[in-house]
């Protein structure tokens, strides 16, 4: 059976940070690659799509890339890395685009927008790949890939996506601020780390995930000045692991402020945070950037002797 | 990199402006001569206790005997992972092994090291560093007296 891979190319939110003291978890903004067999599934553009596509040219050199590139929304640190996605100007490459439309236009013209006039000197049209765009419907397949969408909470809207094939179960949650949706905001504003009330709908999307990928950009200090941003803080990211308890979740869309201390104290945060509740079978991680793994029931490392 | 910029200042032309970054070696700038980045892998805990250099460009871990780093685990795996140096970047890949290989914990395909990253293979537990080492001494050139520059 054909095992689903993931490997993380951008996990910083916002924008890039390049520096030394975000060496381990990375710099570039939100790009994640799935694959399945032969299937391809790119999730954003942010500017780690850059570094896939140097990656592509090399694996794709004596034969065309054939991918489904899907958007969560566009922000610019999800579309930034668009245009310098080298692939996409190959002409023997096969890319089809699938995004919301929006007010302003389809995906292709929203894409194309950031493209032209004084912000970038190569159109869109100058990629010479065989390129279709493709609006979101709540259910479709990619090759042997089953994608289902649903809504998250974010300002001006994002699509969270579940992939299912072979048993496996991916679900990305990148840029949402669930406690924008829950049943008990009142009680959670007297205390910032009790259990959530999730909205029924948001929790069936992601239950049952092998592994879940969310939006973990704030400590709680962090989120007290930031509410209304679009990201969740660490104790809404813990309360909803503990509801659909995933086999593996990842943290992602790291804060452009946190550097990798910061991130890894995060971490070791949810995972003291989710023992107290009990959620002892899931692996926590923070979402680094050149890490390529199987999802799957996680392999437990062996007790060191 | 502009190779002016590494030069000592010392022996730059009067009348330009001073560089004070010299070419010392560091992990973002091209070592000296005579010094090579390796990573190394120091023992935690574990049923190995030696120190690994990872001085080649592809090193091999595992129970074979062919391994360039051979573990005597019964849960490594023949041919368990492989690390490879591109520049100053080490990856650790997982070579299909039936225990797997953790970074930070995390079972991984494949992932790029960085200091203070902890590596299992097996049941043993490392930490991942990397520094400079003295390069071995090329051998001597022996030049024939006669085409030694002439001192005239």
């Amino acid at each position: 059976m054909t095992d689903m891979t993931v490997r993380f190319w951008g996990t910083r939110g916002s924008i890039p940070t390049p520096g030394r003291e975000m060496e381990k978890y990375g710099g570039n903004t939100t790009c994640l690659e799935v694959r399945c067999g032969e299937t391809i599934i790119v999730f954003d553009a942010g500017s780690g799509i850059r570094v896939m596509g140097q990656q592509w040219n090399k694996e794709f050199a004596e034969r065309p890339a054939e991918a489904a590139l899907l958007f969560t929304h566009l922000h610019w640190d999800h579309i930034q890395g668009f245009p310098f996605f080298a692939p996409a100007y190959d002409p023997r490459s096969r890319l089809t685009v699938y995004g919301e439309d929006r007010p302003g236009g389809d995906i292709r013209e929203q894409l194309s927008g950031q493209m032209q006039g004084a912000y970038f000197p190569i159109p869109l049209s100058f990629m010479q790949g065989d390129l279709r765009f493709e609006p979101i419907r709540r259910e479709f397949e990619i090759g042997q890939v089953k994608v289902r969408t649903f809504p998250l909470p974010h300002p001006g809207g994002c699509v969270g996506y579940r992939l299912e094939a072979n048993g496996a179960v991916f679900v990305l949650a990148t840029d949402c601020e669930l406690d924008q949706v829950i049943e008990n905001r009142e009680e959670i504003l007297a205390d910032p780390q009790a259990p959530r009330r999730f909205p029924a709908e948001l929790l069936e999307a992601m239950r049952g995930a092998t592994l879940v990928v969310i939006d973990a950009q704030y400590t709680d200090e962090q989120y007290q000045r930031c509410a209304g941003w679009g990201h969740n803080s660490l104790s809404s990211v813990v309360s909803f692991c503990a509801e659909i308890r995933p086999h593996i979740l990842a943290l992602t869309h790291h804060d452009p402020q946190s550097t990798d201390g910061h991130v890894t104290a995060m971490l070791l945060d949810a995972i003291e945070r989710l023992e107290v509740r009990g959620v002892h079978d899931t692996l926590v991680f923070a979402a680094r950037e050149g890490l390529t793994m199987k999802v799957a029931v996680p392999q437990r490392p062996l007790q060191p002797m | 990199m502009d190779t002016e910029s590494t030069v000592p200042f010392t022996n730059r032309p009067s009348g330009h402006w001073p560089t004070v970054l010299s070419n010392r070696p560091s992990k973002f700038l091209r070592p000296a001569p005579g010094l090579t980045l390796i990573g190394v892998l120091s023992p935690l805990i574990g049923v190995e206790i030696d120190v690994i250099h990872l001085n080649q460009d592809t090193t091999n871990i595992g129970r074979d005997e062919t391994s360039a780093i051979r573990l005597r685990d019964q849960l490594v795996s023949r041919h368990h992972a492989r690390i490879t140096r591109d520049g100053d970047v080490f990856r650790i890949e997982d070579l299909g092994s039936i225990n797997g290989t953790f970074v930070d914990g995390v079972p991984v395909v494949s992932c790029q090291l960085h200091d203070g990253d902890t590596v299992q293979v097996g049941k043993s537990l490392y930490y991942f560093d990397r520094l400079y080492e003295r390069a071995p001494e090329p051998p001597p050139v022996e030049v024939p007296a006669e085409e030694w520059p002439s001192s005239a």
